[in-house]
């Protein structure tokens, strides 16, 4: 192709390029900017309670948020968290027994988040994926049976009466698979 | 709980000082560029705290004594202000971008302050929630919460991560940690929601640097067009939420393709030093960041096959050589760590499969390969909530002008972007896991380290394929 030819080509080439590229962008970042001015005028009273609100309403707020999204009683979450977070020590290791599957199990994963250095582990059952044969399970090891949660009865799991008893299935054993 | 409004400016303040005045100190201060220059200053500050707070673990602090590493950070940064301005001169101010009417202007300045806007309110919304899902809890905070409750990398540190029923990949580099930590330590307390703010802070820097890159190459207008795709992506949302590393990967990825092109168009070799600090907040934050950096390695190489004089250019005079250890100190403190408390890289020896990740790549391909590359094409690539035009813009481009940006200092980055995204799209195959759980969960997330780079390479593409009515490319500062 000869030069003479090969210029005018390129040049409607790189025009109809441009004028493709920039009239997609202009499509996308008016649809952006739409979409970020919808966000801030609906989303302001969400600010408001997240500049207004105590951190521990925000917990409470999103545990009970978890509570409906992956199908717990409601108070459960709640419930367990202000008595682990009350009673517990923090050097504990609790293995949450229950047949709770994922999602629901991811419950017990966060609570552990938020109450760390206690440590919750979910477990499908014992001892077939319980805790592994290096744990030691000694004074400060719980074995939670929790499903269903009784709120009115978690408490009385952590009284220190109870302690040793009822929950604490293999306190002071190396447990084995 | 709580953290008092003075706490939280201190948070900010802080790691700003440190960040202006390792900036200074190789030449770049407000004036060089005052939309990036905010946004360099967290990722210099935030990169010195970094490496203060892992000093300080080390020693296996009383954390009571937060105020002297505070006063320490200040005045680090005070003295690198004092001795910069004496002793380098300043970058000159970056001239603007190609010409435009005063309306323009202001359109982009607009523009910039409503994404900044939208970053803050995104982030004030992400404080509802305390961190406890996903891997911002099970990964990053929970490391930082047993280095502050612990002590630091005390014996405490160590059996509390060796009990199997403690935490995952423990061998992810610590910078997230660090930075959540010194959270913890201003706080005196394990804080729930104040430890997002650091990464927070990465979002408005992400922002401001590509504002300030993308204004140096195209007119205000194309600029604004550009920031506003990158607002409405997935990521922007995500990393407002979560306190993860891959942000911090992406704003590395840009600061050093940034600083990169300024430098190449500029030849002040302060440039590198700023492309080194972007390097090394990649490396620090996530593997991916290491390998990103094999990427763009992998680019330089390619681009010196026939030409090996190009690789010595660059490190001539031989001091330049020393840019490269702030990068490599950041990746030898990740192995000295991961070897002193037995944490394996899952990718080169993987506990589950006891086979190192190129096996499983290899045994793996023929299975997987399909699924990850249709993938990648229908759910990110054209997916305008993973990559908007920024990646199907690159391709387009290349595919329509292959000799013209062949030819240009725009390979070299196109390179690194391609085997970056070859090279995710092998890891995914050789991932042990659920294949399409795994893409759905983590490819958007994982791309978007390398989505703002694109959208720059994107500015600097139209800015040589479309110049001004002058004819000629900008020439940025």
């Amino acid at each position: 192709m000869s030069g003479a030819l090969r210029r005018p080509l390129f040049a409607a080439k790189t025009a109809v390029v441009g004028a493709a590229l920039a009239a997609v962008a202009l499509w996308r970042a008016g649809l952006a900017a739409v979409e970020g001015v919808r966000e801030l005028c609906t989303r302001a009273p969400l600010v408001r309670e997240a500049v207004v609100l105590p951190a521990d309403a925000r917990i409470d707020r999103t545990l009970a948020d978890m509570e409906t999204r992956l199908g717990f009683g409601r108070g459960e979450l709640r419930e367990l968290h202000r008595v682990l977070a009350a009673q517990v020590d923090y050097s504990d290791t609790i293995f949450v027994v229950s047949d709770l599957k994922h999602p629901r199990r991811s419950a017990i994963t966060s609570l552990s988040c938020l109450l760390f250095p206690l440590r919750l582990v979910p477990l499908g059952a014992l001892p077939a994926d319980g805790p592994s044969a290096d744990t030691v399970i000694d004074e400060h090891t719980w074995i939670l049976e929790l499903e269903p949660v009784p709120p009115a009865e978690i408490a009385a799991w952590f009284d220190p009466v109870a302690r040793g008893s009822a929950f604490a299935l293999s306190r002071g054993k190396k447990m084995g698979r | 709980m709580m953290t008092t409004a003075q706490q939280l400016l201190l948070l900010v303040a802080i790691p700003l000082f440190l960040g202006a005045g390792l900036l200074r100190a190789i030449g770049i201060g407000y004036r060089t560029d005052r939309l990036a220059w905010l946004g360099w200053c967290w990722v210099a500050g935030s990169l010195g705290t970094g490496a203060i707070v892992f000093a300080w673990m080390l020693l296996e602090p009383d954390f009571a004594d937060v105020h002297g590493v505070q006063l320490l950070l200040a005045a680090l940064g005070a003295m690198l202000l004092f001795a910069g301005r004496a002793r380098i001169p300043l970058i000159p101010p970056a001239p603007d971008g190609p010409a435009a009417p005063r309306a323009e202007r202001i359109l982009f300045a607009a523009v910039v302050g409503f994404v900044v806007l939208l970053c803050a309110e995104r982030s004030l919304v992400a404080s509802l929630a305390p961190v406890h899902e996903n891997d911002e809890a099970f990964f990053w905070a929970l490391k930082a919460k047993a280095l502050f409750l612990r002590g630091g990398f005390g014996p405490a540190y160590g059996e509390l991560i060796r009990d199997p029923n403690f935490a995952y990949n423990l061998d992810y580099p610590p910078l997230n940690p660090f930075l959540q930590t010194w959270v913890f330590a201003q706080a005196g307390e394990v804080t729930h929601f104040a430890n997002r703010l650091p990464f927070q802070f990465f979002l408005l820097a992400l922002v401001l640097i590509l504002a300030g890159g993308l204004r140096r190459v195209v007119r205000p207008a194309f600029a604004a067009v550009l920031l506003l795709l990158l607002a409405s992506m997935e990521g922007m949302r995500t990393f407002a939420l979560r306190a993860e590393g891959d942000l911090m990967v992406a704003v590395g990825a840009l600061t050093t393709l940034d600083a990169w092109w300024r430098w190449r168009r500029t030849g002040v070799p302060s440039w590198l030093g700023l492309a080194a600090l972007g390097a090394t907040l990649m490396v620090w934050s996530k593997h991916e960041g290491f390998f990103l950096c094999c990427a763009v390695l992998g680019a330089g190489a390619a681009g010196a096959i026939g030409q090996p004089g190009r690789i010595r250019s660059v490190l001539r005079p031989r001091r330049r050589a020393l840019w490269l250890l702030p990068p490599l100190t950041a990746l030898a403190s990740i192995w000295i760590l991961n070897a002193g408390y037995d944490a394996a890289n899952n990718f080169l020896a993987n506990r589950r499969t006891a086979h190192s990740l190129p096996t499983l790549v290899f045994t793996q391909f023929p299975r997987h390969i399909g699924e990850v590359v249709r993938f990648f094409v229908a759910r990110i690539l054209l997916l305008p909530a993973h990559s908007n035009l920024a990646l199907p813009g690159f391709f387009f481009l290349l595919l329509a002008f292959p000799r013209r940006l062949w030819r240009s200092d725009l390979r070299g980055p196109a390179i690194a972007l391609i085997l970056a995204l070859v090279g995710y799209v092998l890891i995914f195959v050789g991932l042990p896991l659920n294949i399409p759980k795994i893409l759905r969960l983590s490819a958007g997330r994982v791309v978007f380290h390398i989505v703002p780079a694109a959208l720059l390479w994107l500015a600097y593409a139209t800015a040589l394929l479309f110049p001004p009515a002058s004819g000629k490319a900008p020439k940025p500062g």
